[in-house]
């Protein structure tokens, strides 16, 4: 396939995990492109596609008219062959295990299925984002993209089988069976290690003296914050490596949703918010402090009932009952 | 914010003729009041509208959904360039103390050159949480959703960091400029 003669370009349907990626195939002369962007590495997932979108329209509380998820979308035109686009980055690697389930359970085979693999982008600045969370697709030149796809074939059906496996274990209700097979490894599947960092993020810890502490993204939230009031704009931007990396995953909306969830949680609540300006802004709507009830969660020990519920993949952490906690092996064991 | 207005006695027939919600960035005057009653204008130059906001300036492959065009007099304060406006106010409240009627012209002149320049040093200091936190603050379009967990400001923050062209056009008007 070259830029002149891109014949798979428009007779493929093209599955592009993010908008950006979206825009360029159909800059580039793709007709079919189906956007499936989502950020599946936190928030509700499940199996069954009509509840999947269900659950993730209500967890981002969406007042966007935009559907930038379309996956399972009635009226999709699933035609064979079809090619998806996915990076190196780790939200791009579970969309890429979803959209193989969903395409199986369109009906088509592995065989049908075109992977077009992109290596990470070597432009840029290498010491962003060590966790690749913002490459894209759309990170490369056209000639690259072209290139690729003229090289994507499907993946062996022992390949393919794995990637819908994996996707099966990360909405499981017991979120061990995926934890196991990230700690021990796949092959074929190296983005295992960055996925599971990240997931096992927002998960409580039980430490080796058997206390409970809160998840990594919670305590690094707790020491953001201090009893002035600061707006999500100013606690996502400021703060050590390991919340950059974190929030760089997470996204801007994320941060100012997690601080809502611990301001609505507990009477009296670890976090208190105030109304600030632009309502319609989730980033600069509340402002938000620390009370004295929040000030020793600093230390990030914690009773489990003390941290706000958060749902994640097939599962969720600090539920009211029978929590999920990650144990210092890396194993998720109930407490 | 800080409003620019329009109020300088010089400018105000030049705005009279082209209508002030016409105005170009290059065309805003801040209203200083460093005491020499409403004459001290000063000219904001394209270095200093790029900090926060060039709109007009730079590439747009798509427009964005205002419902009204952007007044470019409306424009935040970084806290650097509020120190130039306060280092001018203070240089041009001393030119209105110069008794004489020749020099007041040439003090304000180099107040004016002195702003200048600290203005376009605070547009080359712009990092690129500088420029998400003007974004955050421009509200809708720029704070859109993309994808749920990410709005364009950050979108357009990630790209700047990570020294990449800007995914979307839309990231100039909302006040990013090129990452150096």
């Amino acid at each position: 396939v070259t830029r002149a003669n891109p014949p798979l370009l428009r007779a493929a349907t093209h599955v592009a995990l993010d908008t950006a990626t979206s825009e360029r195939l159909q800059a580039l002369g793709a007709t079919n492109v189906v956007r499936a962007g989502d950020m599946l590495l936190i928030g509700p997932s499940r199996g069954e596609g009509v509840e999947h979108a269900r659950l993730r329209k209500a967890w981002w509380s969406s007042s966007e008219s935009e559907e930038w998820d379309r996956l399972y979308a009635p009226e999709v035109r699933w035609e064979s062959p079809v090619a998806i686009w996915a990076s190196q980055g780790p939200a791009d690697r579970v969309n890429l295990w979803r959209a193989c389930r969903r395409l199986r359970d369109a009906g088509l085979s592995h065989r049908d299925v075109l992977i077009v693999d992109l290596g990470h982008a070597s432009r840029g600045n290498p010491d962003y984002d060590p966790l690749r969370c913002s490459e894209s697709v759309s990170d490369h030149g056209d000639d690259v993209l072209l290139e690729r796809l003229g090289e994507a074939r499907p993946w062996p059906r022992a390949r393919y089988d794995r990637a819908v496996d994996l996707w099966r274990r990360y909405v499981d209700a017991d979120p061990s069976g995926f934890a196991r097979a990230c700690v021990d490894g796949l092959a074929g599947f190296p983005e295992l290690s960055t996925v599971w960092f990240l997931v096992s993020s927002f998960f409580p810890r039980k430490m080796p003296d058997g206390s409970i502490h809160l998840s990594r993204f919670d305590e690094l939230l707790m020491n953001r914050l201090s009893t002035d009031w600061e707006t999500p704009v100013e606690v996502y931007v400021r703060g050590p490596d390991a919340w950059e990396q974190l929030v760089c995953c997470t996204g801007d909306i994320f941060v100012a949703m997690r601080l809502d969830h611990w301001a609505k949680h507990g009477t009296p609540p670890a976090v208190e918010r105030a109304p600030w300006r632009q309502r319609d802004n989730p980033m600069l709507a509340f402002r938000y402090r620390l009370t004295a009830r929040g000030l020793p969660l600093q230390a990030g020990v914690a009773c489990l009932g003390e941290a706000p519920p958060l749902l994640m993949a097939g599962t969720e952490a600090y539920p009211p009952a029978s929590p999920w906690v990650l144990s210092e092996d890396g194993r998720f064991v109930r407490v | 914010m800080r409003l620019v207005s329009c109020g300088s006695a010089t400018l105000a027939l030049t705005l009279l003729a082209m209508g002030c919600t016409t105005v170009s960035p290059d065309q805003c005057w801040p209203n200083t009041t460093g005491g020499f009653g409403g004459s001290g204008t000063l000219p904001i130059g394209a270095g200093v509208g790029a900090t926060s906001g060039d709109f007009g300036s730079a590439p747009q492959s798509s427009p964005l959904d205002y419902t009204d065009p952007p007044n470019p007099c409306l424009e935040p304060e970084s806290p650097c360039l509020g120190k130039c406006l306060t280092a001018y106010e203070v240089a041009a409240a001393g030119c209105a103390r110069i008794a004489t009627d020749a020099r007041p012209k040439t003090c304000l002149d180099a107040a004016y050159a002195a702003y200048m320049s600290c203005a376009g040093a605070c547009a080359a200091s712009q990092t690129c949480t500088d420029m998400y936190v003007a974004c955050q603050d421009k509200g809708y379009p720029c704070t859109r959703v993309i994808e749920g967990s990410l709005s364009l400001c950050g979108v357009c923050r990630r790209d700047c960091q990570k020294k990449n062209p800007y995914k979307y056009s839309e990231c100039y008007k909302c006040g990013f400029s090129d990452p150096r």
